[in-house]
């Protein structure tokens, strides 16, 4: 074994960790023009096939899918005013935009207030539909994803994005299409000593100039959705979800710029993951002033949900 | 009755320039030719070394003395090329005076500066000392005459009595004798071209012999030998020497001889100095490094530390960038070959260097008369230093450090004048560990990193006026281990070998080399690794969701046995003056647990002197590997990969344009097929509707071409220099994820359309080396080099991914930009104290002495906006002191 080739391979990764102590922004603080998340609800549509994946649609052993979910953008622009966006439905090139020698569908473009923006959807174009499925790896044998892809933009800030619509075959079995997870409740306090957050708090919590404050996202256990895949072989796996959390703010600073429930199987062992927990220290400015907190959760399956948490800093 | 075993005596010769050929007038008594020129001057050879004649035994029995008139030709490298006896003694004295001084060694005559070959008289006398000689009146004064510091014998200084009017010469071992010396005060005087002139006091006493020993300072203090470098053997089209004094003085390579190759041409810079072997645009793993023929798994120790092989043990390293010897196999790109000393030990020595990264020690000495041996260690201590400096600071503070150590030790017997045993054994050790003085870090985080290596080499050489042979054994054991709390993985390689080599010339048109060579190795692999899951989910490529959960964290457990035998057969011939060529041929059979390979290899070199100072030279071969045993493994691997293989083709000229000075420039093309790379396709079976990966294929192919230069002076004694110039573009292709239903790109056409600049195809390489002994000790150096910047991928912007909340980048053309060129300036001083036994000297080594902000590479913030080059190594000064004797 060439052990010299497999030593560097590990050890130049290391070198850029060590040696990326450049001084840039943290991902958590929105400063400018920023999608926090996009979810569509649904994210998942199941279609009926046999036990083999075949589609029953095509052995016209029923009506083709029709597909509708609602796509959700949550914009940020502390810099004030309208953003513009555009949103497609799409074949994806290289560089994650539509392929312009590709088949594309116009969702929508318009403009809108910072925030959150719905779209509908409604793929009805089964040509389409066929071609998303040839563009995948594998052409569609384990269902394939639909891309909506778009852009937003403010001035001279644009924002490209992309997210899927995933397409699953349910093998000839009952299959529940996954659910966005969903943060019910914001706690705040010390670890195990959490209170949540009334409705109030939420809209117009008070803190001090400088003071420490420890935020517990809440999802329920019921969002934690145990589902199938399938393997190479075509035999079902099961998983439980696992949540990660991500932390914006346009003020303070966040401890960390996510927590999730994903083990980190170089680090940590399973009793750090028993241990797990979603929690984040969130530092208030030193200014005085509202701050806009987010908090956005993700199953790791393209399921999104977030909560929205103001803060008024003084004295 | 005594036997002397050998008497000299000369007609002239043990002087130095007071030589002449029997018959000839003496030295500068020529009279000028008839057309009014002065005659050349002509200095006559000089005795270096002396061989003792074996007296015959029955004449010695029977009391019979005899001499033997001779007539010597003494060829232009000093070796004698022929002996006539002209007058005969018998009693076998005639052939013992003919075995004697064929082996005897001169400094070459010369005529106007140039060496030339020479006839002389020379007489050898047989002489029995009788037991009633009467007592000589006088003493006899006994000496040597040794170099200072180092203690090597000094041949051919003379040694004279100014009072007595007496003089001598060393001998070979620098041994002189003064004989019928009466009691009285002396001064010495010894005086040799390459040493100051030393004078001492001699006391002479009644009825006592004196015995001194002479220590003379050399005019260039050097503790090496010979200083060669660049020479070119005939029957490659370009091979590289470096020899010791060179290998250890080039400024910004710490003393490290096998660092010093990253200088010459065709070799890219690797960043930060960590000694990535890239030749000729070349992956790393596709060049081997041999040490005593046997091919090693590291070269250099972990983050830029020296390599992996003490300096004090190497001979020298050849470096060949491509088109090398059919001997060589496993490489598709060049060889570097690091030959370590084997040569017998004439005197006791040592050395031990400290400097701020490493403690170095060496011991060599003689084993009896026949034997060597030699002993080598060194240790790094940056974790110590570091921690020191922590504690110092009361800081509580963590960084992972490296940690080296490497061991050597070689013996060597000779068992008759022709043959050697000797056995090598090397060893080298690399980790990395945590240091921090925070005890919470301590306890929360368990990293470490280690691996390590050891090779036994028993060997037998054979060297004879018409072959040659060399047969080897080995034993080597690879391990690897990573730990941290979640992952690990551990791997061990033993392995057992042997090769033999023969070169034969039966004729001076014609000779043979020969080889065969096999191996098997054991490798076990364990751990819990992350591993792709074996589950596809739609879109998660793009997307980045689950691809990394708990869950794909597997066990992982292989054992597998590789083997490997092979051979190679390279004939020489030289029809006409000056032509050489060199068909040869490598195959191999080599064994993966689920693939047999068959390589044969088919290689020509051509080289054509119409002059000698003019060399045209030419090369075309094929050159072959299998692919690393993971890629080839059924689980992990694809076994039905090809083996990688390579064309190499060059030509270029040699010339010394000016004594001393010559230019080597060589134009190459490399073509390269079959590259094994890492691959995430799936392969789809459409009627059971399964997947499989296919982790690897055989798709990758790439070319390399372009020229390199070498422009140099020749080492002397105080000085040597080289200027190194690549110009060259490397491309490769069939490299990313071409999807389980693309067409394979077959055709040239649409191969070239897949064409990208290789990773590290570096334009402009040029490297430009001198150093210069200044005297009184001081010998300073520079090192310049000035690269392109590695090939990068632009980046335009960031997409925001819904599905993980992170960006993915927008990349312009693959590799279509670089990093900005690189320029370093590096320095070397050094000041030596040459005492009586032992030399002390001290060295400053800077590397970026103008502390010039070269960039390694590039990092992006989360949304690939704002981007920091990130710097490489800056003003970086090693001090070190070493000691030797």
């Amino acid at each position: 074994m060439r052990t010299g080739s497999l030593i560097l391979a590990l050890l130049i990764p290391a070198l850029l960790v060590l040696a990326c102590s450049a001084d840039f922004e943290s991902p958590s603080l929105v400063s400018d023009l920023r999608i926090l998340a996009i979810s569509t609800d649904p994210p998942e549509y199941v279609y009926p096939t046999d036990e083999k994946g075949i589609p029953m649609f095509e052995e016209g052993g029923g009506p083709p899918p029709l597909p509708v979910t609602t796509v959700t953008l949550l914009v940020a622009n502390p810099e004030g005013g309208k953003f513009s966006y555009t949103l497609k439905a799409c074949i994806l090139d290289s560089n994650l935009a539509c392929d312009a020698e590709g088949p594309s569908i116009e969702i929508g473009k318009g403009e809108a207030e910072p925030g959150e923006l719905s779209i509908p959807v409604l793929l009805a174009d089964q040509s389409f539909l066929q071609k998303s499925a040839e563009a995948d790896m594998v052409k569609g044998l384990f269902g394939f994803a639909v891309w909506l892809a778009g852009e937003v933009s403010s001035g001279d800030e644009s924002v490209p994005f992309v997210k899927s619509f995933l397409f699953s075959p349910d093998y000839g079995q009952p299959k529940v299409p996954n659910k966005n997870p969903r943060i019910t409740e914001l706690k705040k306090g010390e670890k195990d000593k959490e209170i949540a957050l009334s409705p109030d708090d939420e809209t117009a919590l008070a803190a001090k100039r400088d003071e420490r404050i420890r935020f517990l996202p809440v999802i329920p256990d019921e969002d934690r959705e145990t589902y199938t895949v399938r393997n190479h072989k075509l035999q079902p796996e099961e998983f439980t979800e696992e949540m990660t959390v991500s932390f914006f703010g346009t003020c303070g600073t966040f401890e960390a710029e996510a927590k999730s429930e994903v083990l980190d199987v170089a680090f940590e062992t399973e009793e750090d993951k028993k241990d797990k927990d979603l929690g984040v220290e969130w530092v208030a400015p030193a200014e005085d002033g509202p701050c806009t907190l987010w908090f956005v959760a993700a199953d790791g399956r393209g399921g999104i949900g977030w909560r929205k948490l103001v803060v008024i800093v003084g004295p | 009755m005594r036997l002397l075993l050998a008497v000299a005596l000369t007609l002239g010769l043990a002087i130095p320039g007071v030589c002449r050929a029997q018959g000839d007038p003496p030295a500068g008594d020529e009279k000028p030719a008839g057309d009014g020129k002065p005659a050349p001057i002509v200095i006559p050879p000089g005795l270096k070394q002396f061989v003792n004649a074996e007296y015959p035994a029955a004449a010695s029995k029977a009391g019979i003395e005899g001499s033997v008139g001779l007539l010597v030709v003494v060829d232009e490298t000093g070796k004698v090329s022929e002996v006539t006896v002209q007058q005969p003694a018998g009693h076998g004295f005639d052939e013992a005076a003919v075995a004697a001084v064929t082996a005897f060694e001169f400094e070459p005559a010369s005529m106007d500066g140039q060496p030339i070959p020479v006839r002389i008289g020379y007489t050898y006398h047989f002489k029995i000392e009788k037991k009633e000689v009467k007592k000589e009146p006088g003493q006899i004064v006994d000496g040597t005459v040794k170099e200072k510091g180092v203690g090597l014998p000094v041949v051919g200084a003379e040694v004279a009595l100014v009072e007595a009017r007496v003089r001598v010469t060393t001998d070979g071992k620098g041994r002189f004798k003064l004989r019928n010396i009466e009691p009285g005060t002396y001064q010495v005087v010894v005086s040799s071209p390459e040493y100051k002139p030393m004078t001492a006091q001699v006391v002479v006493e009644k009825e006592k012999d004196v015995e001194v020993r002479l220590l003379v300072e050399p005019l260039i203090e050097n503790p090496y030998e010979t200083v060669v470098t660049g020479k070119k053997e005939e029957a490659v089209v370009t091979r590289y020497v470096l020899e010791q004094k060179t290998l250890e003085t080039v400024p910004g390579t710490f003393g490290d001889p096998v660092r010093v190759v990253e200088t010459l041409p065709g070799v890219a810079r690797s960043p930060y100095g960590v000694g990535m072997l890239v030749i000729r645009g070349a992956m790393p793993g596709d060049s081997k490094v041999y040490v005593e023929g046997i091919d090693i798994p590291l070269l250099y120790h972990f983050f830029g530390g020296p390599s992996v092989i003490n300096p004090n043990f190497i001979d020298s390293i050849a470096y060949y960038p491509g088109n090398f010897p059919s001997k060589y196999g496993n490489a598709i790109a060049g060889i570097v070959d690091v030959e370590p000393k084997t040569d017998r030990v004439e005197a006791w020595s040592g050395e031990l260097d400290v400097n701020l990264i490493n403690t170095n020690g060496f011991l060599e000495g003689k084993i009896g008369d026949r034997g060597s041996f030699r002993l080598g260690a060194r240790r790094s201590y940056v974790d110590l230093v570091l921690l020191g400096a922590f504690k110092a600071a009361g800081e509580d503070s963590t960084v992972v450090a490296p940690v080296f150590y490497d061991f050597q030790a070689q013996g060597s017997y000779d068992v008759t004048d022709e043959d050697r045993v000797g056995l090598f054994y090397m060893g080298s050790y690399d980790s990395m560990e945590l240091v921090t003085t925070d005890k919470e870090t301590q306890q929360d985080i368990d990293l470490s990193m280690r691996t390590n290596f050891h090779r036994v080499i028993p060997s037998w050489k054979h060297v004879g006026n018409k072959w040659s042979s060399a047969v080897r054994a080995y034993y080597g054991n690879d391990s690897f281990r990573f730990n941290t709390v979640g992952l690990q993985m551990d791997a061990a390689i033993h392995m057992v070998g042997g090769r033999g080599e023969v070169e034969l010339r039966p004729a001076d048109w014609f000779a043979l080399g020969a080889g065969l060579a096999g191996g098997a190795a054991i490798g076990d692999f364990t751990g819990r690794v992350p591993l792709p899951a074996d589950y596809y989910v739609p879109g998660s490529s793009v997307s980045g969701v689950d691809q990394l959960r708990s869950e794909t964290v597997s066990e992982l457990e292989i054992h597998e046995k590789y083997g490997v035998v092979g051979g190679y057969v390279e004939p020489k011939f030289m029809p006409f003056d000056g032509v050489t060529l060199v068909p040869g041929l490598h195959l191999a059979w080599w064994h993966h647990p689920d693939l047999d390979m068959y390589i044969w290899d088919p290689r020509l070199v051509v080289r054509y002197s119409p002059i000698e100072s003019l060399t045209l030279k030419g090369g075309v071969g094929r050159y072959s590997m299998p692919p690393d045993p993971q890629f080839t493994d059924a689980r992990y691997g694809n076994p039905d990969l090809d083996y990688q293989w390579a064309m190499h083709y060059s030509a270029g000229v040699e010339w010394e344009f000016l004594e001393g000075m010559s230019v080597d420039l060589l134009g190459f093309y490399v073509r390269r097929y079959d590259l094994a790379v890492p691959s995430s396709d799936l392969v789809v079976d459409e009627e059971a509707r399964t997947v499989k990966p296919l982790h690897s294929e055989s798709t990758g192919w790439g070319r390399s071409y372009g020229m390199e230069l070498m422009v140099r002076h020749n080492p002397t004694k105080r000085f040597y220099a080289w200027l190194a110039y690549t110009l060259s573009r490397t491309e490769v292709a069939g490299f990313g994820d071409i999807g389980a239903f693309a067409e394979p790109q077959t055709d040239e056409a649409g191969k070239d359309q897949d064409l990208l600049l290789g990773p590290f195809d570096q334009t402009h390489i040029l490297s430009a080396v001198a150093s210069v002994i200044l005297g009184r000790g001081w010998e300073t150096g520079l090192r310049i080099r000035f690269v392109s910047g590695n090939p990068t991928d632009p980046i335009l912007g960031g997409t925001y991914l819904g599905d993980s909340g992170g960006f993915s980048p927008i990349m312009g053309p693959f590799r279509s930009s670089r990093l900005p060129y690189f320029f370093q300036l590096d320095l070397r001083v050094e000041k030596k104290w040459t005492f009586d036994a032992w030399i002390l000297s001290t060295y400053l080594d800077i590397q970026n002495a103008t502390n010039n902000a070269n960039t390694e590479f590039i990092t992006w913030d989360y949304r690939f906006r704002e981007s920091w080059n990130v710097p490489g190594i800056p003003f970086f000064p090693s001090f070190g002191i070493n000691g030797r004797f």
